[in-house]
């Protein structure tokens, strides 16, 4: 019998599970598919504190943190880069737009400063002659995302946690004193549950704990070109948020910014929508004419399951003793590791360091589901 | 190479093909007109396209259909496979670009 | 959006068979080929004029000469030039076309994608002078050239004495044949081609033609290493094992060489296939990849596979999967009634499957054998866009890939502009081997629109910032 029994691997399981584990717990982690190949996998890797949302500024911050410190928790330093980013308005009414968002942020912590065009363009050089106004923050840079699944691997081997990869849960059950996963390989139990399925934890939470928490299924795309000679050295992003752009290490030119494809839970993402595709390439090559000359190489597709305000669920399941979920949030790469850790910290009993997201409020009530949880028997955990 | 080795030629059974001027790297080549650019570089005795991304290993025209990519080169600045791109008169080819930039870039 | 009743995507034997069947039943048919002009590989039209005698391939020109001309005549529209880089059901195909990006609808889909080659590295491949057998045949038959002499034609099947006797012919000097197989292995599959004499006769004249030459014809042997600094200079043979492992301590010999023309067998190009959801399997003999299709080719609602891309089967068999599959759309779309339909096809069938058990002998003779790819040695480069050795994959293995997506996200291993077209059969290999998986188990990259790199300067065209297709805004 395990203490503790995550269900699904991203970037906020993971983090989960090797906290829980650094923190004496015996931790089983199972995953569908490989650890971090959905969302946490293949996000454009960007850690953009000026894309974040307002309300989330203290969580990035922290977020980001883990991350430049990602060497001492995580074994590597994941590709970690702080470059500075530039977030760009093309218009008047973009630049008002920027300067309100911008100013929100900054209220709540962001080290954000607002910068003329051509300052902009001392920054980043590489910029065209089309912005009217940026903003600069020095803490954004990037991580390698499609890393992750192999640090993480290595981490939680290091910390003993027992990894189960390519390991479908066909159903969990409260059982007296905890839950029994259900899989191919026979029945996984432990005290407690943490479900962090990402766009996967709908369905779960619906099949298992008669529990609705509607998420909405962001389809994003990601593009990257071949390596170029370097034309780019900051993230730039723009004020509406649906671009980051940044040059990796290597050459290769990484265009992302929640441009939709079409996928669900399902089959995954399948499709990629050429005219969002061509759309967000324009939208690149307008801030960074360069990429002109580039070819882009492969486009894929994450899925983002958000709540419908898309700010975290973190927390215990109402009428679910020892059962947690973990996610919803959009763009859960910078903060996962960090909702990881908050949510390890309120499951050993102590005072997260800040407060969590009580999955209550996106819980929404349907007549099957009510009969279902209510019908449970009360752990005697 | 040994004694007896011969270039990359055209089969002598079948008519020549008139020659234009295009440069390579800036240096003057004539290339049969028509023929895959590719193809008529190794006639020209230029096998070698570009070096690999990070090894730096030397490379050239592989699969001659388009699908290994290893034939990239610049044609008057844009990125061409030349085992599909036909010789025209004129035209400026530009070999490993990547490296250049970055040979400059250290120099 | 330009739109049609079906869209071939390929035109090599199958497309144009599928496109003059389509036409004669009333269909609005367009054929997108990457080529200047249709005809696919084996039927490569020329790059030049050429003279049609005495060359090597005579016969595949003749025929794909009379393919082009039908297919021509046909009323098709032939969009060669255009290179396609997605696909989705509906059904829409995106292209780069000469001038700009295109986007076509249409109600149906026949792809005829064809194969790709399958080289398995060894030390020395990625060198300039070093070239694939089916690029060898393209430089023999399209441009009528030879490579730089002597030559070292290497591998696997029929296409190795092919390239060996063309580049007699056409003047240049072919040092040596590397074989993989045995002539006992050669001879047990002759039985199954005792139904196509002409081909067995075109065989016999390339073997005469190499005897004359006295080319050494090395079998069970492989290319240990092809050495050399900026180009081929020499390369080292080595005997094989039954399974394609070499032979540890077997007596090696190194022969001068200026180039080297190499391939293990022919892949079904299944990416358009797996974009549209089809279902695949694996099936060595078949070359790999197979995606699930019904006997007339259909894999789906208004989609069809048609010719080597349904698993490798030869030309005359391309021609008549062309034809069924152009039936089936016919009758799919209404066009013929499902009476008609099946009084057509059933004269087909019959030499389908004659035509398909002829060249399923050659595919299995070619399957990939397992000792091939495991022989790899840990310096040698897998990846050639990445530069990508095997040490690396054995040591992503041993860090706990067990599929060749986490391979390609952990190691970059099939992440560069060939989209792992080059490396893939290799990398699955030695994952399979290192974890003993099967090939289904270790799984197939997921294919990645574009399908092709796509040069920004043509796809994103002259825009205004009002131009670009906002999608709704998120809350800040």
């Amino acid at each position: 019998m395990h203490d503790t029994l995550v269900v699904g691997g991203g970037v906020m399981g993971c983090a989960v599970a090797l906290h829980l584990a650094r923190a004496g717990q015996r931790v089983v982690l199972l995953e569908k598919g490989g650890l971090c190949m959905q969302a946490s996998g293949v996000n454009a890797g960007t850690l953009a504190i000026q894309i974040k949302r307002a309300a989330l500024i203290p969580y990035a911050l922290r977020g980001w943190e883990m991350w430049s410190d990602a060497r001492q928790w995580l074994g590597s330093d994941a590709g970690f880069h702080q470059v500075g980013g530039v977030t760009l308005a093309f218009t008047q009414e973009e630049a008002e737009m920027l300067a309100e968002r911008m100013e929100a942020r900054r209220r709540n912590g962001a080290p954000i400063e607002m910068v003329g065009s051509n300052r902009a363009r001392e920054l980043e050089p590489g910029l065209s002659d089309k912005p009217v106004l940026a903003s600069w923050c020095a803490l954004d840079g990037y991580a390698s995302s499609n890393e992750l699944g192999m640090l993480f691997r290595a981490a939680l081997a290091n910390a003993d946690v027992e990894v189960r990869e390519f390991a479908s849960v066909d159903a969990i059950d409260r059982l007296s004193g905890g839950y029994t996963a259900r899989t191919l390989a026979g029945p996984v139990s432990a005290s407690r549950v943490v479900l962090a399925g990402g766009m996967w934890l709908e369905a779960l939470l619906k099949r298992d704990f008669g529990i609705h928490i509607p998420l909405i299924c962001r389809v994003n795309q990601v593009s990257v070109t071949e390596r170029m000679p370097p034309i780019m050295r900051r993230v730039v992003g723009v004020a509406t948020g649906q671009l980051t752009l940044k040059q990796s290490q290597n050459g290769t030119v990484i265009i992302g910014g929640g441009w939709q494809g079409k996928g669900d839970p399902e089959r995954g993402g399948y499709e990629v929508i050429p005219e969002n595709l061509i759309g967000n390439l324009r939208l690149a090559s307008y801030a960074v004419p360069a990429l002109r000359k580039a070819r882009v190489v492969r486009t894929w597709l994450g899925l983002e399951g958000n709540t419908e305000d898309a700010m975290p669920i973190v927390g215990e399941l109402p009428g679910a003793p020892n059962a947690f979920v973990i996610g919803g949030v959009r763009g859960g790469f910078t903060i996962g590791p960090f909702m990881g850790m908050l949510l390890a910290q309120h499951i050993l009993g102590q005072q997260p360091e800040m407060p969590i997201f009580d999955p209550t409020r996106a819980i929404v009530p349907s007549p099957s589901a009510a009969g279902k949880t209510t019908r449970r028997p009360d752990s005697a955990s | 190479m040994t004694q007896d080795a011969a270039g990359w030629r055209a089969d002598p059974a079948h008519p020549a093909v008139p020659c234009v001027a295009v440069t390579l790297d800036g240096q003057t080549l004539h290339l049969p007109e028509g023929q895959s650019l590719a193809v008529a570089l190794a006639m020209a005795g230029q096998l070698e396209l570009r070096r690999s991304p990070t090894a730096g290993t030397p490379r050239g025209m592989f699969c001659l259909m388009g699908s290994c990519q290893e034939c990239l080169v610049h044609v008057d600045g844009n990125a061409v496979l030349s085992c599909l791109e036909p010789v025209r008169a004129g035209m400026s080819v530009e070999r490993d670009l990547l490296h250049r930039a970055r040979d400059g870039a250290s120099a | 959006m330009s739109r049609y009743d079906v869209i071939i995507l390929g035109g090599g034997p199958a497309g144009m068979r599928a496109a003059i069947t389509a036409r004669q039943h009333g269909l609005d048919v367009a054929v997108i080929d990457e080529g200047q002009r249709p005809g696919g590989q084996i039927y490569r039209a020329p790059s030049r004029d050429l003279q049609p005698h005495e060359r090597a391939g005579a016969t595949d020109l003749a025929q794909g000469e009379r393919l082009r001309a039908a297919v021509a005549e046909s009323g098709a529209h032939l969009l060669t030039r255009h290179r396609a880089w997605a696909a989705a059901p509906g059904i829409r195909v995106d292209c780069i076309a000469p001038d700009g990006p295109i986007s076509l609808e249409a109600d149906a889909l026949i792809l005829a994608t064809g194969t790709i080659e399958r080289v398995i590295p060894m030390p020395g491949l990625t060198l300039p002078g070093v070239i694939g057998l089916a690029a060898a045949t393209i430089l023999l038959k399209a441009h009528a050239v030879v490579p730089g002499g002597p030559t070292v034609v290497a591998g696997v099947g029929p296409l190795l004495y092919a390239v060996a006797a063309g580049i007699g012919k056409a003047g240049g000097r072919v040092a040596a044949v590397v074989d993989l197989l045995a002539p006992s292995e050669w001879a047990g599959a002759l039985l199954g081609l005792i139904s196509r004499p002409d081909l067995l006769a075109r065989g016999a004249g390339w073997m005469a033609g190499l005897r004359r030459a006295g080319v050494p014809i090395h079998h069970r042997a492989t290319l240990a290493a092809i050495h050399g600094g900026r180009g081929v200079e020499a390369v080292e043979i080595a005997p094989v094992a039954a399974d394609w492992s070499m032979i540890p301590g077997g007596p090696q010999s190194r022969i001068a060489a200026a180039s080297v023309a190499v391939g293990h067998g022919l892949v079904p190009a299944t990416e358009f296939a797996r974009l549209m959801g089809v279902a695949h399997r694996y099936d060595a003999a078949r070359g790999g990849w197979v995606p699930e299709v019904s006997e007339d080719g259909r894999a789906g609602e208004n989609l069809y596979i048609a010719g080597d891309c349904a698993g490798v089967s030869g030309a005359a068999a391309a021609e008549l999967a062309g034809s069924l599959a152009g039936l089936g759309v016919a009758r799919d779309l209404g066009r013929i009634s499902d009476d008609t339909y099946e009084k057509l096809t059933a004269r087909l069938r019959p030499s389908l499957r004659r035509a398909q058990r002829f060249g399923w002998t050659i595919s299995a003779m070619m399957a990939l054998r397992p000792g091939l790819a495991c022989g790899i040695a840990p310096k040698t480069i897998v990846c050639r866009c990445e530069d990508i050795s095997r040490q690396a994959i054995d040591n992503a293995v041993a860090g706990g890939v067990r599929h060749v997506n986490q391979l390609k996200s952990t190691t970059r291993c099939g992440m560069g502009p060939c989209q792992g077209r080059s490396c893939a059969d290799a990398a699955a290999e030695i994952v399979a081997a290192n974890t003993g998986l099967s090939r289904e188990a270790v799984g197939i990259w997921t294919p990645r629109v574009p399908l092709r790199p796509i040069p920004l300067e043509i796809a994103l065209g002259d825009f205004t910032y009002a131009d670009i297709p906002w999608p709704p805004m998120l809350p800040a």
